[in-house]
């Protein structure tokens, strides 16, 4: 896990957050959380952590690559992924769970490799948010 | 690039006290970025600043490259097979070659070395002292 607190420019090539790990067929999965502005990116031992980094923000996307992993196994609080089980504890309201036209994703985030399939997760923020309590809490256990 | 930057500091600046300087910036490079290395997954962890991709097994990343040269096993490589995306980083072969490596061995074990379980955190200031950021690139900057 990586996170980063404090970016200070908006850009697709900063990656503020991400998980990697081995999903068992030689491939790696991973969680990206763009370099968008939106968010702060905390890494415990245990845990990533979002925070808001922009008030003005009313959404945020998590990006999943993980091979073979249907929508059904982006369960409201567990992520059930190749290799992988991602504890998703949030208040937040989950406006979407779709798979995305990869070639989309790689130019918008500004990723070269090619993938066959993209995992958007796309969260709704109150009104209102106290900006030192996490918007989500990610917690991974192979 | 920032490596090819600094090698070349090390080996074509005008004075031994300047060429020391380089070596010893590209040492301390080459330990943060081993540091952060995962030979296991061979990737970094992140946050990714000028990341272009999301995982360097999958296309041609110029660290991945150096790491590559830098450990000298196919096996361990952390860079596609054959060809990939953005091979055209590979045209940095030449002056690499030319520059040659300087790592510090205990950075080079550790690029392929076990991973054990570690905790990193880095604080890195809004800006240094006597140091100029190019316009445009923080919202406060000149």
């Amino acid at each position: 896990m990586g996170g980063l607190w404090g970016n200070r420019r908006v850009w697709e090539q900063i990656k503020t957050g991400m998980i990697h790990w081995k999903m068992g067929n030689d491939d790696i999965g991973w969680l990206l959380i763009p370099g968008n502005g939106k968010t702060n990116v905390k890494v415990s031992q245990t845990t990533t952590s979002l925070y808001l980094a922009d008030p003005k923000t009313t959404r945020f996307d998590i990006y999943v690559y993980a091979q073979n992993a249907g929508l059904d196994a982006f369960d409201e609080s567990v992520w059930a992924l190749p290799g992988m089980k991602l504890t998703v504890n949030t208040t937040q309201k989950r406006v979407s769970v779709e798979s995305i036209d990869p070639a989309i994703f790689e130019k918008e985030q500004a990723v070269s490799e090619h993938y066959s399939a993209i995992t958007k997760v796309v969260f709704e923020l109150p009104t209102s948010w106290d900006d030192t309590k996490p918007l989500i809490d990610i917690i991974p256990k192979r | 690039m920032t490596l090819i930057g600094l090698a070349l500091w090390r080996e074509l600046a005008f004075s031994p006290e300047s060429r020391q300087m380089g070596r010893t910036l590209e040492a301390e490079f080459w330990h943060e970025a081993s540091t952060f290395y995962n030979p296991n997954l061979k990737n970094m962890p992140g946050a990714y600043f000028r990341g272009y991709g999301m995982d360097m097994r999958k296309y041609f990343s110029i660290m991945g490259i150096w790491i590559a040269l830098a450990v000298d096993t196919e096996k361990d490589a952390p860079m596609p097979p054959q060809s990939g995306p953005k091979y055209d980083e590979m045209s940095n072969l030449a002056t690499i070659f030319n520059l040659g490596l300087s790592i510090p061995k205990a950075d080079l074990v550790s690029l392929t070395g076990e991973t054990k379980a570690r905790f990193i955190s880095r604080a890195v200031p809004n800006s240094y002292r006597g140091d100029t950021p190019k316009s445009g690139n923080c919202p406060d900057s000149a």
